[in-house]
């Protein structure tokens, strides 16, 4: 037997294509072929390792985005009698508003996306402050809307409308619950945004944060039921499939770093994709996406 | 050059709940085409990820947007699994005939360029995830053919036949195609693999 015949053998003996005499031979030259058997056990733990490759989860969203896309493109109507274009279109124009806004920093919101119902929702109290507990690794300064600063540390209430910075010269991270924690580097202001809590688990169903300046990283190991955290700036807001990643605002650029997973970057009128081991430079009239510079930190 | 495929085989006729969403949804029925969504999106979004994994998620939407839109040319004479494999297969390789991608065989990369880039060669890399990310690579420099035979059958688990129709090849084209994808990626793999 010539040995690339007996890789081809092997082969077909994964798919149980073999008949007992093409076993016999196969079995009988590697034996005798030294090369071939080396060759032989690479060619099994191939296969032995195609048989663990594990088949990966939806990204967060995901169902949602491409029935939102599809009901929009076509004009469906469910039965519960959302037309899902007018839907969409209030959230385009809300975009356009927030980016607006958002420019002069005076008014930041966010989108929630659960549940298979896209909603909006605005930074306008129409919604009862919802508080959560969280755990502070470092301090951090808290301030309530429009009142001042007191430093902060352990654990806390946070709620929406309050702004957190960190004056000191390490960063702080706010652990919020089972899955999320959030690393806030020294010299960075963040407001929080609406919270919505899962009355049943107590967790934290969506949390939207919005970085004024500075970085933010972002550790969230996903979970089926697990809460999300929308990270927002001027030009972008950022929704995590399940992953690490660290977002930065400066003067009128945001940049996106993805360590693992994936997140999804809502732009107005359009959303993109950064896969791990990538970052994204956004502005106001493009992005582009390259490979991560080595020796980018992530939030541990 | 890679044509969209066309199922040139008749099936067993599809029954049961998939089929009688399938025509609600050429009824124009959005919570059916919902559910559908549902039950399939992670099929469809494991072999568009392995394909292409930065425009899985578009492969992936325009794939459903293409099955809503084409629901009443579905005659059940196939699996409606199979007929959404099909679909998606299509849009994968048309789209990487729009973008103008280039699929570089694994053996036609120059070895200077393997040298240069030795940090991100299999051997250096940790087992585990690392294996998984290597392997990845590894898929993403096979011709395209070979590439979306191997994600059916060893990460979809597919079986010949189903594949042939997917793909509109013969059965026997496939498992040729299998082995070449299996014997190159061994290839690159086999720092890992000796270890």
């Amino acid at each position: 037997m010539e040995c690339s015949e007996a890789l081809d053998f092997l082969y077909q003996s994964f798919d149980a294509q073999l008949t007992p005499t093409q076993q016999m031979l196969l079995d009988a030259h590697r034996r005798t072929c030294f090369a071939c058997a080396n060759t032989l056990t690479r060619a099994e733990r191939f296969q032995a390792l195609l048989l663990q490759v594990p088949q990966l989860a939806v990204p967060r969203g995901l169902e949602d985005r491409i029935i939102e896309r599809v009901f929009a493109a076509n004009h469906v109507t469910t039965k519960r009698g959302e037309t899902w274009r007018s839907l969409v279109d209030s959230v385009t124009n809300w975009r356009s508003f927030g980016l607006a806004l958002g420019t002069a920093a005076a008014v930041f919101a966010l989108i929630l996306i659960s549940r298979g119902v896209i909603q909006q929702t605005a930074m306008n109290h129409s919604q009862a402050p919802t508080a959560i507990t969280a755990a502070i690794n470092g301090t951090l300064d808290v301030a309530a809307a429009n009142g001042p600063s007191s430093p902060a540390s352990g654990s806390v209430m946070i709620q929406p409308g309050e702004t957190l910075s960190n004056s000191s010269n390490q960063p702080s991270t706010i652990a919020i619950g089972p899955h999320l924690a959030v690393t806030i580097d020294n010299g960075t202001q963040i407001k929080v945004g609406s919270v919505r809590v899962d009355p049943q688990t107590g967790d934290p169903d969506v949390i939207a944060v919005r970085v004024d300046h500075g970085t933010v990283g972002v550790r969230e190991n996903l979970q089926k039921n697990s809460g999300a955290i929308h990270v927002a700036t001027d030009q972008a807001t950022v929704v995590p499939t399940g992953t690490i990643f660290t977002v930065t605002a400066q003067s009128g650029s945001t940049q996106v770093a993805v360590g693992e997973g994936s997140v999804a970057v809502f732009l107005p009128g359009e959303t993109f994709n950064v896969l791990a081991g990538n970052q994204a430079q956004i502005t106001a009239d493009r992005h582009t996406v390259s490979k991560l510079r080595p020796g980018t930190k992530f939030a541990h | 050059m890679l044509h969209p495929i066309r199922s040139k085989k008749l099936e067993p006729v599809s029954s049961g709940p998939d089929f009688a969403l399938m025509q609600r949804i050429a009824k124009g029925d959005g919570d059916a085409f919902a559910d559908l969504v549902r039950r399939y999106t992670r099929m469809l979004y494991n072999v568009a990820y392995r394909y292409n994994a930065a425009s899985a998620e578009d492969l992936v939407q325009e794939a459903f947007l293409r099955a809503f839109q084409h629901a009443n040319t579905f005659s059940g004479r196939s699996k409606v699994s199979s007929w959404l494999y099909r679909i998606c297969v299509n849009v994968c390789l048309t789209s990487m005939g729009r973008a103008s991608l280039q699929t570089t065989d694994i053996e036609d990369v120059p070895e200077s360029e393997l040298t240069a880039s030795v940090n991100d060669r299999p051997e250096t890399r940790a087992e585990g995830r690392e294996t998984y990310k290597a392997l990845e690579e590894g898929l993403a420099l096979l011709p395209a053919q070979e590439r979306m035979v191997f994600i059916l059958r060893e990460l979809q688990g597919l079986a010949y036949s189903e594949i042939s129709d997917v793909l509109g090849m013969t059965e026997q084209a496939a498992r040729t195609n299998l082995h070449r994808a299996k014997r190159r990626l061994q290839t690159w793999l086999s720092p890992l693999l000796t270890s």
